[in-house]
């Protein structure tokens, strides 16, 4: 009989492990869930930009908009954002927007100031934007259609890959124009 | 030898200076560090340091090290004990370089490492790898790392020594402001494991070299914690338990406070505590009849304490750090340190 | 068997996700392990030089987690 409680209680706690883990593990795939997926209307934003004017992503519509969400404390971020200066100078008629999330507004001007770059930047600090794409990476880049559905998405920056394959994703939505 | 790999060191450092990439990200820097050991009773080490870090892609690092201990002892030196010990050096200058180099693939990293050092009469050389993993978004890091040195005394007769060392740890990311480590160190050396230059005097009169086992292994197991405060600061707790077949069993404890007094200034307090049980053929006096003989002082029971306090003043324009250290050690042996460092970082 | 099961349940906890954009924290230097490396290697030479113990800590994790 005491046997048997003491091997109940250590089933308890291993049952009372598994759940807790189920819980967290539970929360991993609700997150996942919400995440903004290919085909999905990228949410709409209103973010100020470096001169403070609001910038709302609907005002966008009828072009091809590339989204992408960096940090100055993320260095692949800052990598990256040379070689969005270029897919930007390289297509006029794609909207590049380069949203900041730092929580200090000072530490991105201050990286701009020495690296100054010609895509619209954006100010995310209270992290509101970026969480309602809940992106799974950082950076994380999302390009949309025309019409503002999400159509890829890119998770990280890969020097030797991604630049290529954006001119290639926007050249398809653009209708096969550059 | 030795000259050969600080002839290669020096060009791969004017190498790595005039390289750069096309978009500064401003994550590389150079350091240079002074220490000076102020080692009661009677030891003195002045360390320069060098170190540069840079990144060759934006998935490749590299990182090289070098500094000199240039050591000087007043007279007598070793066991405080009764059983004695005495040095025949005076001074001795030691060399050290590191360099290292790591790359990552996706979730997976691979850092291979190589240090070597020399003194008047030792040798020490040895090449690391280890591989890390991370999953769930990142949020966990699982690390192995191998390393093997190629020790050699050679004051010693047949002075050679050899350790591979395996290591492996688990990081975690509790919140988005606190981290945890668990770590799992083992080595196992055999060789030439005592000091050609410590002599046992027996409490009858007499003296031999000290003599000691063979081989050693040994395993610690570490945990530590990263915690941000609202202050703008953070605190680190770490604790380490060791033990080895020397049968000497010790706990680390250890607690770092930062703190942000100003955007340009960083203070960190720290406090360590150490206590370690001795080796299990030590003792304070030998007759001669026994097997192993030491006078090697850290090889004795004590316990230590170490007082720190370190500044970093950031000079945002001219992207320096500023720093200064002091730290003070205390060993129950009766050892002392007071540790000053002074050194500047410019990141580019 | 506790140690393990408190390890286990402790780690259980990172399968509540930390965002890669909640990193900003983290990834500042005075939340690094070994931040600075140069002095880690100092430290751990004294320490080497004047106790018997050694080991006890692997490398990598925490830090911004970028891609």
């Amino acid at each position: 009989m005491i046997k048997f409680k003491i091997q109940n209680s250590k089933f308890k706690i291993l049952i009372a492990f598994w759940c807790t883990v189920l819980l967290f593990a539970g929360q991993v795939t609700l997150s996942d869930a919400f995440a903004a997926s290919v085909g999905d209307r990228a949410p709409n934003f209103v973010l100020k930009d470096m001169t403070g004017t609001d910038i709302s992503l609907y005002r966008f519509k009828g072009k091809v908009v590339f989204i992408n969400f960096w940090a100055t404390w993320c260095p692949p971020c800052k990598y990256e954002l040379r070689y969005l200066n270029e897919l930007q100078n390289k297509n006029k008629d794609v909207v590049v927007l380069a949203i900041n999330i730092n929580k200090d507004r000072s530490d991105c001007a201050k990286f701009l100031g020495k690296n100054p770059v010609n895509v619209i930047i954006l100010l995310d600090p209270d992290g509101n934007t970026v969480n309602a794409f809940k992106g799974k990476a950082m950076p994380v880049s999302y390009i949309l259609d025309k019409d503002g559905t999400i159509r890829y998405i890119h998770f990280g920056f890969n020097e030797n890959k991604d630049p290529q394959l954006w001119e290639k994703e926007i050249k398809e939505l653009n209708g096969g124009k550059i | 030898m030795g000259a050969i790999k600080l002839r290669l060191f020096i060009a791969t450092l004017i190498w790595l200076l005039t390289f750069s990439l096309r978009f500064a990200v401003a994550e590389d820097y150079i350091q240079g560090s002074t220490y000076y050991y102020d080692m009661k009773p009677n030891m003195t080490i002045t360390k320069p340091t060098f170190s540069i870090s840079k990144d060759l892609s934006i998935n490749t690092n590299v990182l090289l090290r070098f500094n000199v201990d240039d050591v000087k002892i007043d007279g007598v030196t070793g066991a405080t004990t009764s059983a004695g010990a005495s040095t025949t050096v005076s001074s001795d200058t030691r060399k050290e370089g590191a360099a290292s180099v790591s790359h990552t693939i996706g979730d997976w990293k691979v850092e291979a490492g190589y240090v070597f050092s020399s003194e008047k009469d030792y040798r020490s050389s040895t090449p690391s790898i280890s591989v890390s993993r991370d999953f769930f978004q990142r949020n966990t890091t699982l690390a192995v790392g191998y390393s093997h040195s190629f020790d050699e005394d050679l004051n010693a007769v047949s002075g050679e020594k050899n350790v591979n060392n395996y290591s492996a740890s688990l990081t975690q990311v509790l919140s988005p402001w606190t981290v945890m480590q668990v770590g799992y160190t083992f080595s196992d050396t055999n060789g030439y494991l005592a000091s050609s230059y410590r002599r046992v005097i027996f409490r009858n009169g007499g003296e031999v070299p000290e003599y000691v086992p063979g081989d050693r292994n040994r395993d610690a197991v570490g945990i530590r914690i990263a915690q941000w405060l609202p202050t703008n600061g953070s605190i680190h707790l770490s604790y380490r338990h060791y033990r080895d077949s020397w049968k000497i069993d010790s706990n680390t404890y250890q607690v770092q406070i930062y703190q942000h007094l100003l955007k340009s200034v960083l203070v960190r307090g720290e406090y360590r505590h150490y206590s370690q049980d001795g080796a299990y053929f030590y003792k304070d006096s030998y007759a001669g009849t026994e097997r192993y003989l030491t006078a090697t002082t850290s090889l004795v029971p004590f316990t230590a304490n170490l007082y720190g306090l370190k500044a970093v003043y950031t000079i945002d324009k001219a992207k320096l750090d500023l720093e200064a250290k002091y730290e003070k050690y205390h060993q129950s042996t009766g050892l002392e340190g007071d540790i000053y460092m002074l050194g500047v970082r410019y990141m580019f | 068997m506790k140690v393990i099961l408190i390890l286990l349940f402790l780690f259980s906890t990172g399968c509540a996700v930390v965002q890669p954009h909640q990193r900003e924290t983290l990834s500042k230097p005075i939340m690094q392990f070994d931040y600075d490396k140069s002095e880690a290697a100092a430290k751990e030479h004294l320490y080497n030089s004047v106790e018997a113990s050694s080991g006890g800590f692997g490398v990598g994790g925490g830090g911004c987690g970028c891609n």
